[in-house]
């Protein structure tokens, strides 16, 4: 199993958790304090009930704090997060080393309580040498003082995975501190599927994916579809769910906004293995009616009526091409990968000249493929 | 009391420090190289007397006499001294009267501080503590081994295959010590490392390094010497040197041993050189000595990718790759 389940605004973390994980498409889940609330509220169960339970069903547990959403632009929905006991003092303030080595220990507090591995917090980075990237580098080295075994969180937006060698840097720095594993987010203005991802942030990610996992586990949280080269550079699993806000980490899903206790309308489109990429519900309709062969082939198994079935369908596919990307190392795992995309883009014309769906094989892949080309010619590997 | 000896640039000196070659990327790193040159011979006489004076003083707090020079006059002085038991020693001597730069107290605090706490063979050993000549100090001043042989600059090139892999394992084990103690050397170059007469090199002048569990004075401007430089010494904030940056460091030793020139060697354009540093680039060693073994090659390779990740983490582990290559 190589994907984890990010937090929803939905009351169906556990219930679904679980399911994915005895159904064996998912490792687990992650908590974020900005989704659940720690104390049950009518609509959402306490957090410490959906871990139990997630973890008594055999599923990992992670909380992460999420420190890098304070930097987002805008950054404003604090209902549920306020009521984490995450600052002893200001919301945000990491000013010297006390503030930071005191919002560390309340991180782990939290993580302690709820069964979770310790997962370091982190600051969000635009660009890879500044004052700000230094605090990242400071918050983090003092997570690690205090838990040296303790993952560590690289959060950066398109600009810092696209930085070369300033990310180097800054990411050879970070990897003097040889944290337990890694978690890798990249944050969004937009919060479109498919992503905006450029082939730097992509080559980025790949090459920061690749140097770290030689001796330590990576993850990408919110990774979804477009971290699939960070796996095919060596990362383990990536983060993903049902609606979109779990597969993009972007800056609107953390702006203040009018309460919707319901979690808003599903995000139920078709993923298909043989496309990487997605179709709507309308198209995916007509894909089946018009080339029901061609469709089945693309799919592949059943994508059922409802969100949960539509979820594990998603899963399923992402496991698949991980998986068989899992076992090879180096260059033939990244072929693996490459050669998936070669067959989706002769895949996406034929797809989209039946359906009449506008976004293809560019939009869904086409700056993943440019970015693994530029890791794949950087290695020495074309 | 004797003087000291006017340089002569021998190859026999075992603290001639290096001369940087460019000024935009030295002059917030040395202060030496700001320092107002002397517009008259009278200005020059005078400040030779202040600089003898001090010396003098040094010496006396010591129990030293001056035995010869090999890096005299500006900031920092480096004399060869002996003692009342005849035995020489190398005298630092930082003079503050005419120091312009601020931070040099704080700078040889420190890099005494690092030294005194170290015995490894090959790190140069200190035999004093700091001593501040006069109340207010005008000048700091301490002893260290006097070491035999040449340093790097004076050793030719083309070396074979064992004696690179002596010159990698040893000094990537003399980092590995100062990493272990949370140091970073940050300014490995020819001129400091010292190839003594049965063979053993020894990391010399870790006057820049600073100690990553102190606040550092360094911070902002990465000392360094132009061609010896690494990717992160473009680096102001999270990104600056690590004990992979001394990696590549002592990798670029290795390379230059094995070659006569660094990796990314200085020509003279800054920009150009800062371009070339940012990523690396370089001939891989098995291209230019295609004579070595590969799995020697490949040591140095790793220990000079320009991501620091990619690299082995710290002179530690450099240390044993080299033992096993």
């Amino acid at each position: 199993m190589a994907v984890f389940i990010q937090d929803t605004a939905r009351n169906n973390l556990a219930s679904w958790t679980n399911n994915a994980v005895a159904g064996g498409y998912a490792i687990g889940a992650m908590i974020s304090p900005f989704a659940s609330p720690r104390l049950s509220n009518g609509f959402k169960r306490a957090a410490a009930d959906v871990a139990l339970s997630i973890r008594e069903n055999g599923g990992e547990l992670w909380f992460d704090s999420m420190t890098y959403a304070l930097g987002m632009p805008r950054a404003g929905d604090f209902r549920h997060y306020d009521g984490w006991p995450l600052w002893p003092g200001t919301r945000g303030d990491l000013r010297s080393a006390v503030e930071q080595r005191e919002h560390v220990q309340a991180v782990y507090a939290i993580q302690a309580d709820l069964g979770s591995p310790a997962l370091a917090p982190t600051v969000l980075v635009s660009y890879p040498d500044t004052p700000t990237s230094q605090v990242a580098l400071q918050l983090t080295s003092e997570a690690l003082t205090l838990q040296p075994r303790a993952w560590a969180t690289i959060a950066g937006d398109q600009q810092f995975w696209g930085a070369g060698a300033e990310l180097d840097a800054h990411v050879g720095a970070l990897d003097q501190l040889e944290p337990g594993g890694w978690l890798l987010v990249v944050t969004r203005a937009d919060n479109s599927m498919p992503t905006g991802a450029s082939s730097e942030e992509i080559f980025g990610l790949m090459r920061t994916t690749f140097a770290l996992s030689q001796d330590r586990p990576v993850r990408v949280a919110y990774g979804d579809l477009a971290a699939l080269p960070a796996v095919a550079a060596g990362a383990e699993a990536v983060g993903t769910g049902w609606d979109m806000r779990q597969r993009i980490c972007a800056y609107q899903d953390f702006q203040v906004r009018a309460a919707d206790p319901g979690g808003g309308g599903w995000y139920q489109r078709p993923t298909l293995e043989g496309l990487l990429g997605s179709l709507t519900a309308n198209e995916y309709q007509v894909l089946t009616s018009e080339r029901a062969a061609l469709a089945l082939r693309l799919t592949p198994g059943t994508v059922g009526p409802q969100p949960e079935q539509a979820f594990r369908h998603h899963a399923q596919v992402l496991n698949s091409v991980i998986h068989e990307m899992a076992p090879l190392g180096g260059q033939s795992r990244v072929e693996v990968l490459q050669r998936r995309l070669d067959q989706a883009a002769t895949e996406w014309p034929t797809v989209q000249r039946i359906t009449g769906a506008r976004v293809g094989y560019a939009q869904w892949a086409g700056q993943l493929e440019a970015g693994i080309q530029q890791f794949s010619e950087s290695e020495g590997w074309t | 009391m004797h003087k000291p000896a006017m340089p002569t640039g021998r190859s026999d000196s075992t603290r001639e420090e290096h001369e940087p070659t460019s000024a935009l990327l030295w002059d917030e790193a040395v202060g030496a190289r700001s320092l107002p040159r002397p517009r008259n011979i009278a200005i020059r006489s005078i400040q030779e007397t202040i600089v003898n004076s001090v010396l003098d003083a040094a010496c006396a707090k010591f129990g030293v006499s001056v035995v010869r020079a090999l890096v005299p006059g500006g900031q920092k002085q480096v004399i060869v001294v002996a003692g009342s038991d005849g035995v020489e020693r190398v005298l630092k001597l930082i003079d503050l009267g005419i120091a312009t730069d601020p931070s040099a107290l704080e700078r040889a605090r420190r890099e005494v501080a690092l030294l005194r706490d170290i015995d490894h063979p090959n790190v140069v050993r200190l035999t004093s503590d700091l001593m501040e000549i006069s109340d207010p100090s005008v000048a700091v001043a301490w002893l260290e081994e006097l070491l035999d042989g040449q340093d790097l600059r004076h050793c030719g090139s083309k070396w074979p295959a064992d004696q690179l892999v002596a010159l990698g394992r040893d000094v990537a084990a003399g980092l590995g010590e100062l990493h272990r103690r949370h140091v970073i050397h940050r300014d490995l170059s020819p001129g400091n490392i010292q190839r003594c007469h049965n063979g053993r090199f020894v990391v010399m002048d870790p006057g820049f390094a600073r100690h990553t569990l102190r606040s550092g004075v360094t911070v902002g401007g990465q000392p360094g010497t132009p061609g010896f430089m690494t990717p992160e010494h473009l680096q102001a904030y999270s990104g600056a040197p690590t004990p992979a940056s001394d990696v590549f460091g002592c990798a670029a030793l290795v390379y230059f041993a094995a070659t006569g020139q660094p990796p990314v060697p200085y020509k003279g354009d800054d920009v150009d050189y800062l371009r070339r540093l940012r990523t690396a680039a370089h001939v891989p060693l098995h291209d230019a000595r295609p004579d070595l073994p590969a799995s020697l090659a490949s040591v140095v390779e790793r220990a000079l990718h320009p991501q620091p990740a990619r690299r082995y983490r710290n002179g530690a582990a450099l240390a044993a790759a080299f033992g096993a290559a």
